[in-house]
């Protein structure tokens, strides 16, 4: 309680949060926050009243959250910082998406403004000088070939993917569609057998097991933001009903 | 009164559904114990039905097998998908997991899809999705599928009664059911209208399915349906047509055109989702994660289930021992009360005691342990841990070419094959199944232990250098040959004659319930009835036939000359005895009677070995002969071996007739050993030949009938015996050889 002022890396997460649901709809509510960072309610009230106390949000208990002129630059600054910090780690370093996101994030509170202006200037120039970039070794060359899918057996315990495409035909193909391997599901790897062998998938809600050979015939890649999914899903929505 | 369709003489529901649902628990909730189990014709899927009465309507419930999708991919879809279709049941009911709604809605959506029945959705375990704090809105969810649905809660018989006045409701056409279509977007809808022009065009048509479903399954590239349009007129055109469909939609999509269609299928159903469902923020650990855990931890899993293992296992052959030996003790009493109360020694007293009362005993013996297994089993089942002995076994059974499943039959089989071969119902691959069936006989079974237990004791005495006893070893090590040659085994069928691919791991791990005791009982009694019915036939009738050809012929020739002599040494120890009386018990006098009494004793096992050397079973053994000198075995183990067949203890009673001892098999047993090792013939060599022999050969017929019944074709026991007998023989031919040319154990 020392510094009032100071905003911790948790609390820029939900300030980011909070912007691109206000994007998202007219009116934040903390269970919209829950959801959003996987966190439990009682810690999103704690949080909301620390941000509030710093007046960069409008927060009443048991109503909604807005962000103030303060909370919303601190936001979008966040947020560009996350964006510039994503776009090097992945599409210049080709680090794998789920982890340059997961990097992103963490990273993204550290580094001072001058230090990221110039990363983000740095992107762009690599970006912007293909002709220049021909003539030298290319950046998959240097840094290792750009990861975008990936196998779900090489996935490690507890992370959280979704389902890019399914590679294997015939029953197992079949077998992993009726179990709901659809585009876009996600899953996370839960257990490996004691042997080292099958390993336990959480999908939609159950368990479920697979062995690393059938594993390895299912890419996943970062987890989809929850936005393009529900967008897609509304589309189908108007269709039918 | 207006006609109704439930005045019909009989009304039928299925009942359809994922495995894991409560479909079986909803099943025995409508039906009790009013119940059936058959056969799907021409396969081996279990068909069950029931019937019950219901506001004076009479129903037949058919619980179709359970599946998680309706493509034509395995048998049980194939089974349920035409019943559906051909059969017209006046209602499906396809049963649903309330808390896994997501999943479960897939089926639901294929069965409204085919149009072809009024459907009725049974919410099931709505309790433990209200637990999981899931919110369902039932009406909301009836309107957007387009048809009724009932929640119940099939473990305490909820909602039966709504589920049954809905689906009679339905069925007389009081619901108005909406017709919902589930749209695949715009892209794949302009293909699937163009095909259902040209479906009508070509006037192709399947009976009781309609042109748009025909196109959507065109386009899922469904095999049963192209197999049936490619065989009408215009059909190849019409292939020609949904492949151009098929793969336009793949290049537009980068996908193929069915995950096109399935990614479709399940954006209608998350958006349904998202309109009936709130679900809290998924991060809860629930009972079954906390359960597994310490079940499944890396370092408590394994030993935690060695002891549930043990404890299963334990609970099948050392409780089931007990029950097993009263029921032997009172056959064998049974037996002992027909034979005093029939007069003189008949051939139609050993026809009933030893062919009728014996052959019934030994179908009933087999009872308490199958009782006691399937307990087990139903208890490993319905808590959902069965699916985590497989999880955890699944990396050392497909090792060899087998399925994690397969893990239980096989530890069974250590027990007794019988139930073994019958636990290999889980398996649910056809082939992963008959390989397991086929090894199952080669795990050491009780009854192979009195075997090994007389050659070891008899040709391995003394302790190694380890003072481990050197019997125990060659025991210990006959096991491991059998699990190794198991392994073996079910690679090779794997690879050759059941070649295919393995069949996906993709299995659920259900969350832990506790099982009603409603449902074990009837799984119980289901098995035991079908042991008792179908096996015990078979049983009873080889059996007879073995009895049979080693009773008759019942005369060989001098046996009038043996009889004589014994009733003279008879005569003589009666003699002897009466002298004893009256002289008063002496020395000398008693060494008599003992000396002639055992001379009577010899006289009576020799014709007792006679009469089986001349019997059929003896006939029998001496012509194949041939056949088992090359690996060492004279006419007296062969028809020891032949005898082995009604079952593998049997054996040593008959070594026992054949060196002329009676009573081998009680307290004799220590004579039949000395007999043995006096035997020239015999050796160590030998006697771990004849081990192997017992071990591989021919499973007994117990098991070649309970195969029979289980696979639904002579083919398989067949092919069984001829394979163990094959292989025991190359087996035992190798060792022998190999031994006789090292010099080993011919001394």
């Amino acid at each position: 309680m020392s510094d009032k002022n100071n905003v911790t890396p948790a609390l820029e997460n939900y300030l980011e949060a909070i912007y691109l649901l206000q994007k998202d709809k007219d009116t934040v509510k903390v269970n919209d926050i829950a959801q959003r960072l996987k966190v439990k309610m009682p810690s999103v009230t704690y949080n909301m009243n620390k941000l509030a106390d710093r007046k960069l949000i409008k927060y009443k208990k048991r109503s909604h959250v807005e962000l103030t002129e303060e909370g919303e630059t601190l936001a979008k600054s966040v947020l560009s910082a996350h964006e510039g910090l994503f776009k090097f780690l992945h599409e210049v370093l080709g680090v794998e998406e789920a982890l340059a996101e997961e990097e992103a994030c963490k990273v993204e509170h550290e580094l001072s403004r001058d230090t990221m202006e110039r990363l983000t200037r740095f992107t762009e120039w690599v970006g912007n000088v293909p002709g220049e970039l021909a003539m030298r070794p290319s950046a998959e060359e240097v840094c290792g070939p750009r990861i975008d899918g990936y196998p779900l057996s090489d996935v490690p315990l507890g992370r959280r993917v979704s389902v890019k495409k399914i590679h294997c035909a015939g029953e197992l193909r079949k077998r992993l569609v009726e179990m709901g391997f659809n585009t876009g599901a996600e899953v996370e790897v839960v257990r490996v057998a004691p042997l080292g062998d099958p390993i336990e998938i959480k999908i939609k809600g159950f368990h479920l097991s697979l062995r690393l050979c059938e594993a390895a015939q299912i890419e996943v890649g970062a987890s989809a933001p929850q936005r393009e999914l529900s967008d897609a899903n509304n589309q189908q929505d108007k269709k039918t009903l | 009164m207006k006609a109704k369709a439930t005045d019909n003489k009989e009304f039928t529901i299925a009942l359809a559904g994922n495995p894991n649902s409560g479909k079986t628990s909803l099943f025995n909730a409508l039906t009790g114990s009013r119940q059936h189990v058959g056969n799907w014709p021409g396969v081996t899927v279990e068909k069950k039905e029931g019937s019950l009465i219901h506001n004076g309507a009479s129903i037949k419930i058919v619980d179709l097998p359970g599946t998680y999708s309706l493509t034509a991919f395995s048998m049980e879809e194939i089974i349920s998908r035409n019943y559906i279709v051909d059969c017209k049941p006046e209602v499906v009911v396809d049963v649903i997991d309330a808390s896994n709604l997501e999943r479960n809605l897939y089926l639901a959506l294929q069965i409204i899809e085919l149009g072809t029945t009024k459907t009725v959705i049974a919410l099931n375990m709505i309790d433990v999705a209200k637990y999981m704090g899931h919110k369902i809105n039932v009406d909301l969810l009836s309107e957007l599928l387009g048809v009724p649905v009932v929640p119940t809660i099939a473990r305490t018989e909820k909602g039966m009664k709504e589920l049954l006045d809905t689906a009679l409701a339905v069925a007389d056409g009081e619901s108005n059911k909406k017709e919902i279509k589930i749209s695949y977007g715009k892209e794949i809808e302009d293909e699937i209208a163009r095909l259902e022009a040209e479906i009508e065009r070509a006037a192709v048509k399947c009976e009781g399915f309609s042109p748009r479903w025909l196109a959507v399954k065109l386009l899922e590239n469904d095999l049963k349906i192209r197999k049936h349009t490619g065989s009408m007129d215009n059909g190849a055109q019409l292939l020609a047509e949904s492949d151009r469909s098929r793969a336009h939609i793949s290049s537009l999509f980068r996908q193929d055109a069915e995950l096109v269609i399935a990614d479709m299928r399940y954006g209608f159903i998350s958006g349904l989702i998202r309109e009936v469902l709130v679900k809290p923020v998924e991060n809860v650990r629930t009972a079954t994660d906390r359960i597994d855990g310490i079940l499944m931890n890396r370092i408590l899993g394994a030993p935690l289930f060695a002891l549930f293992m043990y404890i299963a296992f334990t609970l099948t052959f050392t409780l089931g021992d007990p029950p097993m030996q009263w029921l032997e003790a009172a056959f064998e009493r049974l037996g002992a009360f027909v034979s005093v109360s029939m007069p003189g020694e008949s051939l139609l007293e050993s026809l009933i005691v030893d062919g009728v009362i014996g052959g019934v005993g030994g179908v009933v013996m087999f009872l308490p342990n199958i009782i006691l297994l399937f307990l087990a089993i139903s208890i490993l089942e319905d808590t959902g841990y069965m699916a985590r002995v497989a999880f955890i076994m699944d990396r050392a059974m497909h090792f060899m070419g087998l399925h994690g499943k397969s893990f239980i039959p096989m530890l069974v089989g250590m027990g007794c094959s019988v139930p073994a071969v019958m636990a290999t119902r889980t398996l649910e691959n056809w082939k992963d199944r008959i390989a397991t069936i086929l090894i199952v006989p080669l795990a050491s079974c009780g009854a192979r232990l009195p075997v090994y237990i007389l050659l070891a004791g008899a040709f391995f005495p003394g302790k190694t250098s380890w003072g481990l006893s050197s019997a125990g070893i060659v025991v210990f090590a006959m096991y491991l040959i059998g699990i190794l040659l198991a392994a073996v085994m079910a690679r090779l069928f794997r690879s050759t004659i059941l070649r295919g691919p393995d069949a996906p791991f993709v299995m659920e791990l259900p969350p832990y319930r506790l099982p009603t005791a409603k449902s074990i009982v009837i799984h119980i009694w289901e098995r035991a009835w079908m042991y008792v019915k179908k096996a015990g036939t078979i049983i009873l009738a080889l059996t007879a036939i073995i009895w049979f050809s080693m009773t008759f012929p019942t005369s060989y020739p001098g046996m009038k000359n043996d009889e004589a002599r014994l009733s003279a040494a008879v005569e003589a120890a009666a003699e002897k005895w009466a002298e004893i009386e009256s002289v008063g018990v002496s020395e000398t006098g008693s060494d008599d009677y003992d000396a002639v009494y055992s001379q009577a004793r010899e006289i009576e096992g020799t014709i007792a070995a006679a009469k089986l050397e001349n019997s059929f079973a003896g006939k029998f053994g001496k012509f194949f002969e041939p056949v088992f000198r090359p690996i060492g075995f004279d006419w007296k183990i062969s028809i020891a071996l032949i005898s082995g067949l009604a079952a593998k203890e049997v054996v040593v009673s008959t070594l026992g007739t054949i060196y002329s001892i009676v009573d081998a098999d009680e307290g004799g047993e220590t004579s039949l050993r000395q007999a043995m090792i006096n035997d020239q013939q015999m050796n160590p060599l030998k006697a771990v030949v004849l081990m192997l022999f017992v071990l591989i050969s021919v499973p007994c017929v117990a098991t070649l009938a309970i195969i029979k019944k289980e696979t639904n074709s002579w083919k398989w026991p067949i092919f069984s015996a001829a394979y163990h007998m094959a292989l025991a023989w190359g087996i035992c031919f190798l060792v022998y050889r190999i031994g006789m040319a090292l010099g080993i154990g011919v001394g």
